[in-house]
């Protein structure tokens, strides 16, 4: 049995035009599983159902969302709530700005952590630093202590993933986690998805427009065009061979150290 | 050497920021020019002064020192009402379109408005000079009337490009102008604006982040690090003659759509040092891997390493 099964699924907001058309596909676990598409293709509207998450006027009007035997959209707010950190938790593009400007990084880690447990204090520290250093933030005294604004963006994009992998969830969904970094942070974030999946068998569902990091981190890759998954795979086969010209015209349009230029 | 088809001359231009008792060094003596008709790329990641050195270039921030000639007219000295005029020589493109229009003003006054101000023609001229850059960026006469929501990010794009072009600038600076956008659309602009600086004859500075999307579009390369041009190059050797490591370092973090997912990412290690310390040495000797003793010592100059090739190495690739 696949761990996530989206079956047919349209989601449309305020009963407009639908926003995702009919989408099905499997993840399977263990896997990383790429979502990629231009702006407005729906891959965000997408993930966000998965985490019940929709902004408001957004609903899944038709199909399923099973996660491990569980349709998650027959649940209600309460039993949801359990799911997400629990068993689905999210990185977002910007972490900083998902982050409390005025609490220290220890507190809000905390309160994350102890929204689903109670657990004595000590033990959230030690859960949460032993968390922070599998993500190679060796300081973490300092980390810990620290306001956002006195991270980096690398930091604080490596905290927002250790922070959404500490309860270890079965599924994590990250939402462009590497582009608002410069390129050399972004490599080294990459590295760090990797290693979750490579180390600790992470689950993960990545939604980018970098077709680069996708190429490299996937399993299989999705790839969206206006509302529709216009093709669904094997990472070698969208990248080596793509059946939709869509695909095609995406890969080439990305610019490539070595290809071509418009400048004479 | 006074070569007649240099445009713009920057010649050992810093910026220093006061932050409390501190000073921060944002560019540490930039030298570098721009001829007619050719772009130059500027890259480097964020907080290395790519955008400070363009809002100098601009003249909308002062140099600290050093000057900047723009047709031999070094224009740093300028008073706001000389400057006020001299200003239509150089024009911006921003990264993100939406937010540099104004909601509520029609693509067409938006267009008009440069041409109005500056050369004092009458609104109706403006408007059908307007419909003409329209169709010159690819976009049709309609709209004019349209207002900035009703456009996409491509689209908007094009406009503030026609606006930017609307009073003959001699020099266009691109800062991050294709970053918010798709990479379909991405490279439509990218090749408008090349076939723009041809047509016109203007100098260019693109700046991006992209390496492969900046050496696309542009003759010359300027890698910056902490407030210093650490390898001057052309783009279309980039990736054979590259000799800094920092400059390695950038091409290696570009994952590459064909990859091998079995092959290890090369990373740098670390993040770029703070420009609020002055550091005895390289300010890449932190994160570098070629870093010897006299990396640690002294600051390597920029040098000649070969025809229009600059490196600031002492142990270069």
């Amino acid at each position: 049995m696949s761990l996530l099964e989206i079956k047919n699924c349209t989601i449309r907001y305020q009963n407009g035009e639908p926003a995702v058309s009919n989408v099905s596909f499997n993840v399977e676990k263990g896997e990383i599983v790429s979502l990629v598409g231009e702006s407005g293709s729906g891959k965000t509207t997408l993930i966000r159902a998965i985490l019940g998450i929709l902004p408001s006027g957004g609903k899944v009007t038709e199909g399923q969302i099973i996660l491990d035997g569980t349709d998650i959209l027959k649940l209600n707010d309460r039993q949801m709530e359990a799911v997400r950190g629990n068993n689905i938790s999210m990185i977002f593009q910007d972490v900083g700005a998902s982050m409390d400007p005025v609490k220290q990084v220890k507190s809000q880690y905390m309160e994350s952590i102890l929204v689903h447990e109670r657990i004595p204090r000590d033990t959230c520290i030690e859960r949460a630093v032993s968390m922070l250093k599998r993500m190679h933030l060796t300081d973490t005294e300092r980390v810990m202590n620290a306001y956002p604004f006195e991270l980096s963006g690398g930091m604080k994009q490596r905290v927002g993933i250790a922070m959404g992998m500490t309860a270890q969830p079965k599924l994590l969904l990250a939402d462009e986690p590497t582009s608002a970094l410069d390129v050399t942070i972004q490599a080294q974030v990459v590295h760090e998805i990797r290693e979750l999946r490579d180390k600790y068998g992470a689950t993960i569902i990545l939604v980018t427009h970098n077709m680069g990091v996708a190429s490299y981190l996937s399993d299989k890759i999705g790839v969206m065009q206006k509302s529709r998954m216009v093709e669904f795979g094997s990472r070698d086969e969208i990248i080596f061979h793509p059946k939709e010209q869509y695909t095609r015209d995406l890969m080439d349009a990305v610019p490539k150290i070595g290809g071509k230029r418009f400048a004479r | 050497m006074p070569d007649k088809n240099v445009l713009l001359m920057v010649k050992n231009v810093s910026k220093e920021f006061p932050v409390k008792k501190n000073k921060l060094y944002a560019v540490s003596d930039v030298s570098f020019s721009v001829s007619r008709g050719e772009t130059l790329g500027l890259v480097g990641e964020s907080g290395c002064g790519k955008s400070t050195l363009a809002k100098m270039i601009a003249g909308s921030l002062p140099v600290s020192t050093g000057s900047i000639t723009l047709d031999g007219v070094d224009y740093t000295g300028l008073s706001a009402r000389e400057f006020r005029k001299f200003r239509r020589n150089i024009q911006m493109v921003f990264q993100d379109p939406l937010s540099s229009f104004s909601p509520r003003m029609r693509i067409g006054t938006y267009l008009c408005e440069p041409r109005i101000n500056y050369d004092h023609i009458s609104r109706q001229e403006a408007m059908e000079e307007a419909g003409v850059l329209l169709e010159k960026v690819g976009l049709p006469v309609e709209f004019l009337n349209r207002y900035p929501h009703e456009l996409s990010g491509g689209q908007l794009q094009r406009v503030a490009i026609a606006r930017a072009i609307a009073i003959n600038p001699k020099l266009l600076i691109c800062d991050e102008a294709t970053g918010a956008l798709d990479v379909s659309i991405q490279n439509v602009i990218a090749k408008l604006l090349v076939d723009l600086v041809e047509e016109k004859n203007i100098g260019c500075i693109f700046i991006g982040h992209d390496l492969a999307l900046v050496r696309s579009v542009t003759q010359h390369i300027a890698i910056m690090y902490l407030g210093r041009i650490v390898e001057y190059l052309d783009s279309e050797t980039l990736e054979e003659k590259c000799m800094h490591p920092y400059t390695r370092a950038l091409l290696e973090a570009i994952f590459d759509v064909y990859c091998d997912q079995n092959e290890d990412i090369k990373l740098l290690t670390g993040e770029p040092p703070s420009p609020l310390v002055v550091h005895k040495g390289c300010p890449f000797a932190q994160r570098c891997e070629r870093c010897r003793n006299e990396c640690l010592e002294n600051r390597p100059e920029l040098a000649e390493a070969g025809p229009n090739h600059l490196v600031a190495c002492f142990n270069p690739l």
